[in-house]
């Protein structure tokens, strides 16, 4: 794949502009377009697709001043299809993942459940209770269990499994933090 | 969750995967099904051919590896620990902090010392256990203590919006001392808004490493802040990132902003 996009300060500066105008929002945004390709490239079961990432923004980087005066309408249509052409590139010396299929996930969590542990401790208690709760039971019993506890609370059900889901990902950040420490 | 197997026409996955580019909710709504599917993954709830497909397709990238990995002792971890039922979940700020400590014994813990049948040897081992009890923490507090953390000891710093991509660290830079225990991360604010707020901590690579909800903003030396308390631990040498959100009447996050950065080892 070609790798010769370079990204300036200025050239990122101009990014961020052309994403917003104001410089805070354009930096929320530009983050979570940066989470957004990564989980695309992941879909497609990219090896890197951090790198894949970067080389796609740093591409639009690139093209910014030159189309960021007749550039009308949303700017993550753009990303996207600047990802495919990354993408399809990459497929070229075959980086994509092929057979054979890694083995399953090794059943001995021992130490990523210590460190769930701690990670659980430095978690509110209203943030404790609400995944322990959230994730509890099982099949249809789950379904009809997280439904009374978004009534219990008061809120949506959908604004409860995001709730939830963001805790989750927060301890599993914290648990692989934890475990890089731990094994030096 | 077909797509996420790879079971769905190529024709679909290419409409899905540009909505989940451009369309922040259906972004949110395929993280949130990814953890489904794993959790069911991991109690059997796949039929044979999604389990199949599961390993062969879904798993095949480090990142689901890693997450199925975490699913593991997460759902051992849910299933071993005792929630104490929520009386009235609602009032989450009343019951902050005692909710899942598990209800007190209904006789004090000195009664399995005290059957009425010998009142004398029961009153013996309750002494000889005080006694121990109290030799074994004075040998423990006559050790040194080494250079460990002490949670109350707390360095508290003022951060101001911003971002650090390109830059050197800016102002927002930290040095950590060894003894400190926890961070107190002080967000400032432009307005408060909001009655409450959500701050979820990331590490250089966007990775969530703490998350914390429903924070009140504070007014300290005239400047508006909503503080966040991090073990310190969980800061090391690197750039990080606060995303700092309001929640709104409906319960919904609202980005307020973005506070970047760098902890330096001394």
């Amino acid at each position: 794949m070609k790798k010769d996009w370079i990204l300036t300060q200025e050239l990122f500066d101009e990014l961020l502009s052309w994403l917003n105008p104001d410089r805070e929002q354009a930096g929320l945004e530009y983050e979570d377009l940066r989470c957004r390709l990564i989980k695309l490239f992941t879909c497609r079961r990219c090896l890197e697709p951090e790198e894949l990432t970067d080389e796609t923004i740093n591409r639009v980087a690139n093209k910014v001043p030159e189309i960021k005066d007749s550039y009308v309408g949303p700017r993550a249509p753009y990303f996207f299809a600047v990802a495919n052409r990354v993408h399809l590139e990459s497929l070229r010396p075959k980086t994509d993942l092929g057979s054979p299929p890694p083995p399953p996930p090794s059943e001995n969590i021992e130490m990523e459940y210590d460190c769930l542990e701690r990670c659980m401790e430095q978690q509110t208690s209203a943030n404790r209770r609400l995944v322990l709760e959230y994730y509890r039971g099982e099949k249809k019993a789950k379904i009809e269990h997280r439904r009374k506890l978004a009534e219990q609370r008061g809120i949506a059900l959908n604004a409860l499994r995001i709730r939830a889901h963001r805790i989750r990902s927060a301890l599993q950040g914290c648990v692989e933090k934890c475990i890089s420490q731990t094994s030096g | 969750m077909q797509y996420l197997l790879g079971q769905g026409p190529p024709e679909d996955s290419l409409s899905l995967e540009e909505r989940l580019v451009t369309d922040g909710e259906f972004y949110n709504e395929l993280l949130i099904t990814e953890d489904d599917l794993i959790d069911q993954y991991l109690s059997g709830e796949l039929s044979e051919s999604e389990q199949e497909s599961f390993e062969n397709h879904f798993l095949a990238t480090p990142e689901r590896r890693r997450k199925v990995r975490f699913g593991r002792a997460f759902n051992k971890y849910v299933i071993a620990v005792e929630v104490v039922p929520d009386e009235d979940a609602s009032s989450e700020d009343v019951l902050e902090g005692m909710l899942d400590v598990p209800k007190p014994p209904p006789k004090p813990w000195y009664y399995l010392f005290l059957p009425s049948q010998n009142p004398v040897l029961s009153y013996s081992l309750a002494a000889a256990l005080l006694l121990i009890i109290a030799t074994a923490s004075w040998l423990a507090l006559r050790k040194p203590i080494g250079p460990s953390r002490d949670p109350a000891r707390i360095l508290a710093v003022t951060l101001t919006p911003g971002l650090t991509r390109g830059e050197s660290g800016g102002s927002n830079r930290l040095t950590i001392p060894a003894d400190v225990g926890t961070v107190r991360l002080q967000l400032e604010l432009a307005a408060d808004e909001y009655q409450a707020y959500h701050a979820e901590l990331l590490s250089s690579s966007g990775e969530a490493i703490l998350s914390q909800n429903n924070l009140k903003s504070e007014r300290i030396n005239g400047r508006l802040i909503v503080p966040v308390d991090v073990a310190a631990g969980l800061i090391q040498a690197g750039d990080f990132r606060l995303k700092l959100s309001g929640i709104n009447t409906s319960e919904k996050l609202e980005s307020i902003g973005s506070y970047s950065f760098r902890s330096v080892s001394k």
